[in-house]
């Protein structure tokens, strides 16, 4: 989901994006903020595992496949904060020195591949608690990707003058394909490192929230869930015919 | 690119190519050919090894295609615009990129003014690069000579994390008592030559914008 330099053609919106990828990067750092140093080897050392497990691509359909992004596995080992340093190190250092995402366009790959999917994960994962990582690995990585390509493709109409339907449908459709897939993934390996190397998996020390609450968010989320997948799959169906308002304003207007 | 007591340290060209690049993929549209002919300048200028440019090229040119295809659709002419812009872009960026190393780079990024935990978290990563790309290797071909077929899974992720955690154990246990301190390199200054290729980009980027 790197979006390359020259595609975004509205100063406004390259630079809104970039300023709402670097706020969210500075948050990022600030959290990372008074750690040691041996702190930022570990970061360092995911970074390159994520970078290297970039390149392994997942077939999803036939002649398509998408590759992990890894913001789910980051997350739930090295907590949100040092999850959005790596991812951000990793964008950083394939915009740098692979041309893989554009330099103008920085901040909104920050965005989209390092914050966005970090923060669903993290609070999905604090929503359904320890005891289910892996569900959490799932949602959080589907959101993730939803939501980030969401983002990308309402930068991409407003930006670029892209058809909206075509870009939505299908950024949305094939980055949450791909989220599925990648959240699975990161569920089982999951499951493997619980069994294998539990110390590996981040500790979230914050106190947790109430059953009641847990359970209210719960159902909140499950709406909110079912509500953005009726848009994803309606959104491709919609009459283009006028609605009664449009057709009594049209007949009005001289 | 050759060691040359002229040439920019490579903070100035990551200076210079952020500007180029960010210069060229907001230039007007009708500045396409002066793009692309810049572009070609630092391709001539740079001479990037032609394997590794070609394979990054032919990554890069994959979405841009999809995204001019799908701008295509409305207006033909606006759509070869924006993509041969864009294409200007990609070919500086990889560019600029082939004359920099890994090693070099959060030297060059706190020159510019990253943050020391960043440049200091792209030090740890460019350690730790080589071995971990080593241990996925050789994972997988473990496993392809048991008779497993499956090179990439969930059991394998896993696995290549718990050994990537253990050998940069061994490998940062190993450089510390060599001497190694496992901070980050200093601080790299801007040198005089780096502002002139900086100012030589800026009134290249201002030419291409006012009369591209």
């Amino acid at each position: 989901m790197h979006l390359a330099d020259g595609i975004l053609t509205n100063p406004a919106v390259l630079l809104a994006g970039n300023a709402a990828g670097a706020a969210a990067a500075a948050l990022a750092l600030r959290a990372c903020r008074g750690a040691e140093e041996r702190s930022n080897a570990w970061t360092g050392t995911l970074a390159a595992f994520v970078l290297v497990a970039q390149g392994l691509n997942l077939p999803l359909v036939p002649g398509a496949s998408a590759h992990v992004i890894g913001a789910a596995l980051l997350t739930l080992t090295l907590g949100p904060a040092r999850a959005a340093l790596a991812l951000l190190a990793v964008v950083c250092v394939q915009a740098l020195l692979l041309a893989d995402g554009g330099v103008t366009t920085l901040g909104i790959n920050a965005l989209h591949v390092a914050l966005l999917p970090t923060l669903a994960t993290y609070y999905v994962a604090r929503l359904l608690g320890p005891s289910r990582l892996g569900l959490a690995a799932v949602l959080g990585t589907l959101l993730g990707s939803a939501l980030s390509a969401a983002s990308l493709a309402l930068m991409l109409v407003l930006g670029a003058c892209l058809p909206a339907k075509l870009t939505f449908g299908a950024l949305v459709g094939i980055q949450s394909l791909a989220g599925l897939t990648e959240g699975a993934l990161t569920a089982l390996a999951l499951r493997h490192l619980r069994a294998r190397a539990p110390a590996l998996l981040f500790v979230d020390e914050r106190p947790h929230m109430s059953p009641d609450l847990q359970r209210q968010r719960r159902f909140g989320l499950a709406w909110a869930a079912a509500a953005l997948a009726l848009v994803i799959v309606l959104l491709p169906l919609a009459s283009r015919a006028p609605d009664a308002l449009e057709r009594v304003v049209g007949r009005a207007t001289p | 690119m050759k060691s040359n007591s002229l040439a920019p340290t490579p903070a100035g060209r990551i200076a210079t190519s952020l500007l180029l690049v960010a210069g060229v993929a907001t230039a007007p549209e009708r500045a396409w050919p002066a793009a692309l002919a810049l572009a070609a300048l630092c391709l001539v200028l740079t001479r990037p090894r032609p394997a590794w440019f070609l394979k990054r090229a032919l990554l890069g040119l994959l979405p841009l295609l999809a995204m001019t295809a799908a701008l295509a659709l409305d207006d033909t002419a606006r759509a070869l615009a924006v993509g041969a812009r864009a294409l200007a872009a990609l070919v500086i960026a990889l560019s600029m990129a082939g004359t920099l190393d890994l090693a070099s780079l959060p030297g060059a990024l706190r020159a510019l003014g990253a943050p020391r935990a960043l440049s200091a978290t792209i030090h740890a990563m460019l350690w730790q690069l080589e071995h971990i790309a080593d241990e996925g290797r050789l994972l997988v071909l473990a496993r392809r000579l048991r008779g497993d077929a499956r090179s990439a899974g969930p059991e394998v992720l896993a696995q290549l994390l718990i050994r990537t955690a253990a050998r940069a154990e061994r490998v940062d246990l190993a450089m510390r008592l060599r001497g190694a301190d496992g901070l980050p390199p200093p601080r790299q200054r801007l040198r005089a030559r780096d502002g002139a290729a900086i100012a030589l980009g800026a009134g290249t980027v201002v030419a291409l914008h006012v009369f591209g």
